[in-house]
């Protein structure tokens, strides 16, 4: 239960973590309405957005102090609907937030209905499963990048080296001229798409040690480029954690 | 990974095989993408919501994809012809005056990744209301294939917008 409760935990770090801005934004959404053909009116709806944001993180809390499987299993399964639904709504589509929360609740889904196997099977299987699901995110980044725009470094130029008020990117523009950062942000966006495509292949390692590899490359993304990322990387660090756990108790 | 498989099949534990399989398709999908015309066609439809229709937009949410593609945004008060988006495209700075006369100022950013959420996310349709009229012009590409839309704003009541795809053409 423990990892199950890591898991959770990260998940509700990761939809709380730029819960500070969630009122101006629900502002905006409730002020200015955009319809669109595409959305659905229901995924559209602000009130929805509220809801599926809001669910998961109240039955999650629960979900930490209760054993209940009945419950564990309707509170995965309900967290893992609302964030499909925050991946498909209008107003959070674009937020990587959710996918990767979606990711880790459909491990925590099947973790629950895994309850009750041997200990030692099902913790060996949760680990191998975790890794599986980070790889498969760092796959899904690595593939989208490999591309001649991120390989000259332009696309991360302008985006982060040109403007972007971050303590790394303020330090490089106060210490170098345009054409050297122009350059740097080359090396940077190489460095990204290596490391990327070789964490793709971290379930080929072994899974302690992929789990602690996960882990440092996840806090180092969102520490050099945008610490908004913790949102992101917050639950996939829960699934890291799983990798690194070891029972004391084995049965 | 293949010991997860078989351990898995022979114990007929179901949910660990759906659960292999649920992964192993998303990673043959993303896998595919450098290697299929179509595959990227779908992928970059997806980001400019330009899929077929909203359930087969909707199932692709789930694929990993962050920070895909070099997606670039150009919002404009007026139409623009395509000559002054590429003459736009060549300009570096973020805040374009195309023409001192007319004051038809250009907003123009790269984009992390969904280039429509220039206009639908959080602050940003707070941009709605300067520019009711608006057009956005959203540009992904990924190794050779390109994918161009045109997004047009009409205003609603002054809080009520209406963000219409025009056209979306392939390169």
């Amino acid at each position: 239960m423990v990892v199950y409760r890591v898991v959770t935990a990260s998940i509700i770090a990761s939809l709380l973590w730029k819960a500070v801005y969630y009122p101006a934004i629900f502002s905006v959404y409730l002020t200015y309405s955009l319809s669109d053909s595409f959305f659905p009116d229901f995924f559209s709806n602000t009130f929805v957005l509220g809801i599926m944001l809001i669910v998961p993180v109240a039955m999650g809390v629960i979900a930490l102090i209760v054993r209940n499987k009945p419950f564990l299993i309707f509170q995965s399964t309900t967290t893992l609907l609302c964030m499909f639904g925050l991946c498909i709504h209008q107003g959070s589509y674009n937020d990587v937030t959710f996918l990767t929360c979606f990711w880790a609740s459909l491990w925590c889904l099947w973790y629950t209905v895994k309850l009750g196997s041997p200990p030692r099977e099902l913790i060996a299987k949760s680990k191998k499963f975790a890794i599986l699901i980070i790889s498969l995110i760092f796959l899904g980044g690595a593939v989208g990048k490999w591309t001649p725009g991120y390989w000259s470094g332009q696309v991360l130029y302008e985006i982060y080296f040109v403007d972007r008020d971050f303590w790394c990117f303020n330090l490089l523009r106060s210490n170098f001229e345009a054409e050297a950062l122009r350059e740097i942000a080359t090396y940077y966006s190489r460095m990204v798409i290596l490391v990327e495509s070789a964490c793709a292949l971290l379930w080929l390692l072994p899974v302690k040690l992929a789990g602690g590899v996960a882990m440092a490359i996840l806090v180092g993304i969102a520490i050099f480029s945008n610490v908004f990322l913790f949102s992101v990387i917050f639950c996939m660090c829960g699934l890291a954690i799983v990798c690194l756990h070891e029972p004391k108790n084995r049965d | 990974m293949l010991s997860l498989l078989k351990q898995s099949w022979k114990s007929k534990d179901v949910p660990s095989l759906v659960l292999i399989t649920v992964i192993v398709t998303a990673a043959a999908w993303i896998s595919a993408l450098p290697l299929s015309s179509a595959v990227q066609e779908t992928f970059l439809r997806r980001f400019h919501l330009a899929s077929g229709d909203f359930p087969l937009w909707a199932i692709q949410q789930t694929i990993p994809s962050m920070y895909n593609f070099e997606n670039k945004v150009w919002i404009s008060p007026q139409q623009l012809m395509q000559h002054e988006i590429d003459q736009l495209d060549n300009d570096e700075s973020r805040i374009i005056n195309l023409s001192a006369s007319d004051k038809r100022n250009v907003e123009s950013s790269m984009v992390n990744h969904f280039p429509t959420r220039m206009a639908t996310f959080a602050y940003r349709r707070s941009v709605l209301k300067r520019i009711p009229n608006g057009y956005f012009y959203l540009r992904s590409r990924y190794r050779g294939k390109e994918i161009k839309t045109t997004y047009e704003l009409e205003p609603g009541t002054h809080t009520e917008f209406k963000f219409k795809r025009v056209a979306t053409s392939f390169e």
